[in-house]
């Protein structure tokens, strides 16, 4: 699997998300989901993953122990983790690795960073190349969303 | 009107580079159709009976006349030669090619003007009243606040795959003239008793399959926290509408699932936790925007003492003066209604030289602005007294001087079976058959206001379910069939229509209709208004005149 990021950098990466019974192994890329024992020791696991209908604002859990955390696009027409990663970067204030997961599409490159994606999982070079083609499909944008952008109101008047 | 800044045009042009790349992989076979529909549709673009159909987006019904001088070259150029408005002051194109598309866009940029968000699971045109800024009862001008959400709703990062369609409508008059209630949100600019101006906020109406009349889930809301509560329920919608199922899909069913007290609740808790982020608007940002809808650099002048004279010399123009001209904020002005209704004519359609003649005329006897309704015909929204008479005639040597607006063949239609994939039942065909059958104006004048309001298909384009009158097309075993409302409004006062009974074949559609306004002649009780009549005897008189 490639992980591409949002600076165009990638890796090949080894992303499991692990079963309910199967212990973490301290490797870089493995997730576990909000019904995983692990959850409850004081080690984190590596990353969490969440499926898109877990209200994160609710999440009994910190997200800020999670060197990643996986969202889930399982298919590019269902917008709901969009929300997700924005309630976990705007108003949790999650700092690692947001990785979008699922069917990803060029076409929503931009959205996906605006919303505070900085990481994409994807099967294979070939897709993430052309995940990577559509970052810069704007250079424009009317709202305040990702880390450190204004919105347009304020721009204008700055 | 609003102008774009470099802001504006860089977002546009982007898209439109970025619709062209995504048009040419799709015929290159690097996009499925799959996964194309998406992408087209979040840029208005249908694939329909015989062509694709473009709508385009005119944000809150205001057009420039170059912009309208475009729309008629876009007909021309790409498509038949006319164009058809829509229910929601948009214009669609039913002609064009597919490869000629991205033209269309590129051309359509070049005068601030796009088809971003007409259609898609995604946050439509805002629509407001086609009378905003000129009308005699508005509290203030609503365009700056729909130009502010046209704005954090374009290219909305989050709300880019919602769960279905979301449509917003503002309107700052009592009398509702955007039919605020049958929207997704709707917003009502009021005072309250502190001589405070916000917003009533009004949540899951809609038309369609389910027809809601939308609830009130905010009494006053400061506009200054306009964006952030609109984001609010946004947010809401996009966490928990149902993706299962497409006809249950829209706000409407999430809060009546869930309660209107309950949805409240949740819209206002996520409403605490961004309201004083960058989402608040400052009182300055709202005065940025309110000055590019200043009024326009009206003359000092008063009403003509011809037009008296000029209507009794020609009865043509006073009937006209009588029912498409209406009072404006400033003296000596104003406000003409477009018809788009000529009986021989589908509603709304307008050839690309109607639409250069009434930029003439706009230019001419106005402040180069026109605009679109919602009930499909034209706006001259600033038109001298004493120019009536020139406009008039005008008008009416290209057909767009029918004297009918409120009366019944001012009627709503959606484009039915001739043109879209979506329909079960013709539109056109039928409204020209009620046309025929109401052929003298001046039985239409004696009948007063009856909106007739008919769709193809129970997507409702048409708003059949907030008609007096609404027809719906259903198909029966390969036929055209169709069932008839009463009673409804999308007004104030906005209510859904009942049915009337079983549907009834397209034969004899128009003669039911005619039974039905023949049986309200026979009942009403002096002026009284159609839909009064049907609110104070119920239908059942009307069911036994169409089923004996």
């Amino acid at each position: 699997m490639i992980l591409l990021r949002t600076d165009g950098s990638r890796e090949s990466i080894n992303l499991r998300v692990l079963d309910a019974d199967e212990a973490p192994s301290g490797a870089a890329w493995e997730a576990v989901g909000l019904d995983h024992p692990a959850l409850a020791e004081a080690e984190s696991p590596t990353g969490l993953t969440l499926a898109n209908d877990v209200n994160v604002e609710t999440l009994d859990c910190d997200p800020q122990r999670f060197a990643f955390i996986l969202l889930d696009f399982p298919a590019f027409t269902d917008g709901r983790a969009y929300s997700q990663a924005r309630v976990l970067s705007e108003q949790l204030g999650y700092q690692g690795t947001l990785v979008a997961g699922g069917e990803l599409l060029q076409d929503q490159a931009h959205y996906l960073k605006r919303c505070g994606f900085n990481a994409f999982a994807l099967a294979d070079a070939e897709a993430a190349d052309r995940l990577a083609q559509g970052f810069n499909d704007f250079t424009a944008a009317y709202q305040a969303t990702s880390r450190h952008e204004l919105p347009v109101y304020r721009r204008r008047r700055a | 009107m609003y102008q774009y800044d470099a802001i504006d045009q860089t977002i546009v042009d982007e898209r439109v580079r970025q619709f062209r790349d995504q048009t040419q992989r799709f015929l290159r076979g690097e996009l499925t159709e799959d996964q194309y529909r998406p992408l087209r549709l979040q840029n208005g673009l249908y694939i329909q009976r015989f062509a694709p159909m473009l709508r385009v987006a005119i944000p809150y019904g205001v057009l420039s006349t170059t912009q309208v001088r475009m729309l008629a070259h876009i007909a021309r150029t790409y498509d038949r030669g006319y164009g058809h408005f829509t229910t929601r002051q948009n214009i669609q194109y039913n002609w064009p090619k597919l490869e000629s598309v991205p033209d269309i866009l590129e051309d359509l940029a070049s005068v601030e003007m796009h088809a971003i968000q007409t259609s898609g699971n995604c946050i439509r045109n805002t629509t407001s009243d086609q009378y905003a800024g000129v009308a005699s009862d508005e509290l203030e001008d609503p365009r700056a606040y729909c130009e502010i959400i046209r704005q954090w709703s374009s290219l909305h990062p989050e709300f880019a795959y919602l769960p279905r369609k979301f449509k917003i409508a503002v309107t700052a008059s009592k009398t509702d003239r955007a039919a605020i209630r049958v929207h997704d949100i709707g917003l009502h600019l009021i005072e309250n008793d502190h001589g405070e101006r916000g917003f009533a906020v009004y949540v899951g109406g809609g038309l369609g399959r389910t027809p809601v009349i939308g609830v009130k889930i905010r009494d006053f809301l400061a506009p200054t926290d306009l964006l952030s509560y609109l984001e609010a329920i946004l947010r809401v919608y996009n966490r928990l509408g149902r993706r299962d199922n497409k006809y249950k899909a829209r706000i409407k069913i999430l809060v009546r699932e869930s309660g209107a007290e309950r949805f409240t609740d949740w819209v206002e808790a996520e409403w605490a936790k961004i309201r004083t982020g960058s989402l608040e608007l400052g009182v300055d940002d709202i005065q940025q925007m309110q000055a590019y809808f200043e009024p326009p650099a009206y003359a000092a002048t008063e009403d003509s003492a011809e037009i008296d004279t000029q209507a009794a010399q020609n009865p043509a123009f006073g009937r006209w003066l009588k029912h498409n001209v209406i009072a404006h904020k400033q003296a000596g002005y104003r406000i003409v209604t477009v018809s788009l209704k000529d009986p021989n004519e589908a509603p709304g359609d307008c050839t690309a030289e109607q639409m250069e003649r009434v930029a003439d005329l706009a230019d001419e006897y106005g402040f180069g602005e026109v605009r679109t309704t919602h009930e499909q015909n034209l706006i001259l929204p600033d038109v001298p007294h004493a120019a009536l008479f020139n406009v008039w005639s005008a008008l009416d040597e290209l057909g767009l001087a029918t004297a009918n607006h409120g009366t019944i063949s001012d009627m709503i239609a959606c484009p039915g079976l001739d043109f879209c994939s979506l329909a079960n039942a013709g539109s056109i065909g039928v409204a020209r058959e009620i046309n025929d059958l109401f052929a003298d104006l001046d039985e239409q004048y004696d009948l007063g206001e009856i909106k007739l309001k008919m769709s193809g298909c129970m997507n409702g384009c048409g708003h059949h379910s907030v008609g007096h009158i609404g027809i719906l097309g259903v198909d029966k075993k390969g036929e055209e069939w169709y069932q008839i409302m009463l009673g409804g409004s999308a007004a104030e006062d906005a209510t859904l229509g009942q049915r009337l009974g079983a549907s009834v074949s397209k034969h004899d559609i128009a003669p039911a209709v005619r039974k039905i306004v023949d049986r309200y002649a026979e009942l009403r009780e002096g002026e009284e208004l159609f839909v009064d009549t049907v609110n104070r005897l119920g239908i059942a008189p009307f069911r036994e005149a169409v089923y004996g």
